[in-house]
C-alpha cells in the first residue's frame, strides 16, 4: 500500500479514542488470563502509537510488562515517534518496523506470530485488490488463540483523495468470502457497527482458535482465500460505483436543490475517483 | 421486540431450536425451559413467564408441567398462541386461546407463527398508546418518527404484511416488512419531517443499499415531506425499486402484485396485444408516426384535456388488428415531460389490469422519448415500475421499442421478446 496522501496519523496525549480503548480492554482480558507471561501484540500502521495514548492508565505495571509490542508502519518517521513512546511504558519488549502494510508479512520474522494483531483507522487506505492479502496474513499470523482486531470509518468526516472506507456489511462479506476460501463454514468473526457522532463505523474481531477448529490446514488455502475475497471485494466496488455514477449523473442533469445534496455531489466525486482508481479505471 | 417463553415438553429440541431460529432475527427474545432457564427449577420458569411479553405452547405433548405453565400464563393474562402439531387438540378449557394448527413445523407455519406474535405484540404496543390514528394534515406534520413508523407499520399490517420495528437497531432502516403469502420482504425508512424539508438523493442511495443488503423487494421510504427532484428520478434507476410514498397520499401506496414487464422488439402491433397504447400531448396533438397509425387501423384521433400522465381507452373498431382496446396515454404537455409522468402513465394502466379482467397483455411504446426528450432507459424503467406496482399479476405490460441501446439497460426485466 501507499498511504495515501490526504491520510494523517494523530496524536493527542490526553484523548484515547473509543476504538483504541476497545482494543485496549480485549487486551486487559487476555492478560488477565492465568499463567500468561508474555502476550504478543502487532500494531498494523501503528501511526504515531496513539492506540498506546492512555495504556499506562489501563493496564498495571505487572500487565503492561508481559507485552511484547510490534509497532509498523509505512513512515518511519511515525515509527521513530512510536518508538520513542512506547519505550516508556514499561513493556517486556517493543520493537518497531516500516514498511508497505501489504508486505507486514514479509517483513516480519518467519513463524513470528502474535496474540492480538490490530488494524485500526486504516482499512480505508488500503488499496482494494490488496486488502483481502493482508487480512489473510493477519490471521496467519495470529498465534492458535489470537485475535484480529480492526476497527475503520464507513464514511470519512474530511474527504481522502483515493480512500475507499467499507460499510460493515461489506467487510463482513469479504471476510465471509475469505473464510469460505479456507474451508471454515460454520464461524463468522464477531462484527459491531459503532454510531460516533460525525460518523459511523464498524469492528471485527476474528479469533484463530475459531478457524483452526473447522479448517486446520487453512493456510494451504491461501491462493483460494484470497482470490475469492478479492472477487468479492471487486463485485462490492462494482456495485458502488454503478450507484455512484447514477448519483452523479442524476445531480448533473438535474442539480441540486438541498445542502445535503450539494455535499452528496462533492462527496460523490471523490468517491467516483477512488472507486475508478480502485477497479483499475484510470489508466 | 417481544420477550417470547415457549412452553413445550422438552422432548423436541429439534424443534425448540427451529422456533428459536425463526423467531430470534425478528428481534425476539425466546426463552425456554431448555435453554435459557438452566436451573429448570419451578420458580425460575414461574419468573420467566411473568416476564415474558407472550407465551407460545406447543402441544405436542399435553405433560403435566405444560398445562400447569398454561394455567399459569392464562392467570396472569398473558397472550398465548397455542401450536398444534398433527392431530393434537387443546384441553377444552384453553378453547377460546388462539390456536394454530400445523401438520409440521416448516418455514409456513413458522412465518406464520411470526406474524401471529408480531400481531399481539403489536396490539400490546397499541394498548400501551402507541397506536396511531390521524385525522388532519396537521397532525401529519407534528409527526414524531416512532409514530410514523407505527402508523407506516398499521397500514402493512392491514394488508397481512408482518412488521418489524428495528427500534433503534442501525440497520439503515427502520422497518423492516415481511409477507407470509408472498415471502417477500420490503424495509421501510419513516422521515418525519416539516411538510417544507426536501428528501435529498443521499437518503434514497443508503436506503437502496439497505434493501440491496436485507436482500430486500423493494425499498420505501415514507415522509411527511417531499422529495427533491434529484432524489425522485434516482430513485427510478435502480433494479430494487424504490418507492417514495407521501402520507397525505396513502391512495398512491402500492406494492408490487407481481405483474410482468417485458421489452419487445419491434412494431407496436406486431404481436398480439389486448391494448395498445398510444403516445398524445395534453392538448390531444400526436407524433407523425402515431397519425399513420391512426390512418392505417382508422383509431380515431386522441382527446385533447387530458392531464400529463392520464390515460384513456376505448374498444378497438376495427378489424385489421386483433387488439381489443386502444388507448392514448398524456406522455407530454408542452414538448416536455418526466419520468414521474410516465411513471404515473404505468401505474394508471396497471390499475385497468385490475378493473378489467378482458385486458392481460398491453403493447406500450417507449413514451416521453420523442417530443418529451426523456432519456430511454428512464422512460423504461418508469413505466415498469408504475406498472408492476399497480398491475394484475397476470398482466404484462410489453414495452416496443426499435431501440438497439435497451440491450445496454440493466433493467431486471424478465425477459425481452
Amino acid at each position: 500500500m501507499s498511504r495515501l496522501a490526504a491520510s494523517t496519523a494523530i496524536l493527542e496525549e490526553g484523548r484515547l479514542l473509543s476504538q483504541h480503548q476497545a482494543a485496549l480492554t480485549l487486551l486487559q482480558a487476555s492478560l488477565a488470563i492465568p499463567g500468561i507471561v508474555r502476550l504478543d501484540w502487532l500494531d498494523l500502521a501503528c501511526g504515531k502509537g496513539q492506540i498506546l495514548a492512555q495504556l499506562d492508565t489501563n493496564l498495571d505495571p505487572t500487565a503492561r510488562a508481559r507485552i511484547s509490542y510490534v509497532g509498523y508502519d509505512l513512515s518511519d518517521d511515525y515509527c521513530r515517534i512510536t518508538a520513542s513512546r512506547v519505550e516508556t511504558l514499561g513493556l517486556q519488549k517493543t520493537r518497531t518496523l516500516v514498511g508497505e502494510l501489504q508486505r507486514f508479512s514479509q517483513v516480519l520474522e518467519e513463524n513470528e506470530q502474535f496474540d492480538f494483531v490490530t488494524l485500526t483507522n486504516t482499512v480505508h487506505e488500503i488499496e482494494p485488490g490488496a486488502l483481502a492479502g493482508i487480512l489473510f496474513d493477519c490471521i496467519s499470523r495470529l498465534s492458535p488463540t489470537g485475535r484480529l482486531f480492526a476497527y475503520d470509518m464507513e464514511e470519512l468526516p474530511t474527504a481522502e483523495l483515493g480512500a475507499v472506507p467499507w460499510r460493515r456489511a461489506e467487510i463482513d462479506a469479504i471476510v465471509a468470502a475469505l473464510l469460505a476460501g479456507m474451508d471454515v463454514k460454520q464461524y463468522r468473526p464477531a462484527s459491531g457497527h459503532w454510531k460516533h457522532k460525525k460518523v459511523s463505523a464498524w469492528n471485527l474481531q476474528v479469533e484463530k482458535t475459531h478457524i483452526l477448529a473447522e479448517a486446520p490446514g487453512f493456510a494451504t488455502h491461501r491462493a483460494r482465500s484470497i482470490a475469492q475475497a478479492t472477487v468479492k471485494t471487486h463485485e462490492i466496488l462494482s456495485q458502488r460505483l454503478s450507484d455512484c455514477t447514477k448519483t452523479l449523473d442524476t445531480l448533473t442533469r438535474l442539480g441540486f436543490a438541498t445542502d445535503a445534496e450539494k455535499s452528496q455531489e462533492l462527496s460523490g466525486l471523490y468517491e467516483y475517483w477512488a472507486l475508478q482508481r480502485a477497479l483499475g479505471k484510470t489508466t | 421486540m417481544s420477550n417470547v417463553f415457549i412452553v413445550q415438553s422438552g422432548r423436541d429440541l429439534a424443534l425448540l431450536e427451529k422456533l428459536r431460529e425463526y423467531l430470534m432475527p425478528f428481534g425476539h427474545e425466546v426463552n425456554d425451559i431448555e435453554t435459557t432457564v438452566r436451573t429448570g427449577d419451578s420458580i425460575s420458569v414461574l419468573a420467566e413467564i411473568a416476564r415474558s411479553d407472550i407465551v407460545l405452547a406447543v402441544l405436542t405433548n399435553q405433560s403435566d408441567n405444560i398445562l400447569f405453565e398454561l394455567g399459569y400464563s392464562f392467570g396472569l393474562n398473558k397472550p398465548i398462541i397455542l401450536i398444534s402439531l398433527g392431530s393434537t387438540s387443546p384441553p377444552p378449557v384453553l378453547r377460546d386461546v388462539l390456536l394454530m394448527q400445523f401438520s409440521e413445523l416448516d418455514d409456513g407455519a413458522a412465518f406464520r407463527i411470526v406474524a401471529a406474535i408480531e400481531t399481539l405484540a403489536r396490539s400490546r404496543r397499541a394498548r400501551e398508546g402507541g397506536h396511531v390514528e390521524f385525522t388532519s394534515t396537521e397532525s401529519r406534520q407534528e409527526l414524531s418518527g416512532r409514530n410514523l413508523e407505527r402508523y407506516v407499520a398499521d397500514w402493512f399490517e392491514a394488508k397481512g404484511i408482518v412488521t418489524h420495528l428495528q427500534e433503534g437497531r442501525d440497520a439503515g432502516f427502520d422497518i423492516l416488512a415481511f409477507d407470509p403469502k408472498t415471502k417477500k420482504r420490503y424495509v421501510v425508512e419513516a422521515k418525519a419531517l416539516s411538510k417544507s424539508a426536501l428528501i435529498s438523493v443521499d437518503v434514497i442511495r443508503r436506503l437502496y443499499e439497505a434493501a440491496r443488503e436485507a436482500d430486500a423487494q423493494a425499498g420505501i421510504i415514507v415522509t411527511t415531506a417531499d422529495f427533491t427532484k434529484s432524489a425522485k428520478e434516482f430513485a427510478r434507476q435502480f433494479k430494487t425499486p424504490i418507492y417514495l410514498w407521501n402520507v397525505d397520499q396513502r391512495e398512491r401506496w402500492y406494492l408490487p402484485k407481481g405483474a410482468t414487464v417485458q421489452i419487445r422488439r419491434g412494431d407496436l402491433f406486431e404481436q398480439r396485444a389486448d391494448l395498445v397504447m398510444l403516445p398524445c400531448s395534453t392538448a390531444g396533438t400526436v407524433s407523425s408516426w402515431v397519425q399513420a397509425y391512426q390512418d392505417l387501423y382508422k383509431i380515431p384521433s386522441a382527446p385533447s384535456g387530458l392531464s400529463l400522465g392520464e390515460v384513456t381507452i376505448f374498444p378497438a373498431e376495427t378489424q385489421r388488428v386483433s387488439t381489443k382496446y386502444f388507448g392514448y396515454a398524456a406522455s407530454v404537455e408542452s414538448h416536455s415531460t418526466s419520468a414521474e409522468a410516465i411513471e404515473r402513465i404505468g401505474v394508471e394502466i396497471g390499475e385497468i389490469t385490475n378493473r378489467q379482467p378482458d385486458i392481460r397483455i398491453i403493447n406500450v411504446p417507449l413514451l416521453g422519448g420523442g417530443a418529451g426528450g426523456l432519456d430511454h432507459k428512464i422512460s423504461a424503467m418508469s413505466l415498469k415500475r408504475g406498472f408492476e406496482t399497480s398491475g394484475d399479476q397476470k398482466a404484462t405490460l410489453a414495452i416496443c421499442t426499435a431501440e438497439t441501446n435497451i440491450d445496454e439497460i440493466d433493467l431486471n426485466f424478465r425477459g425481452t421478446l
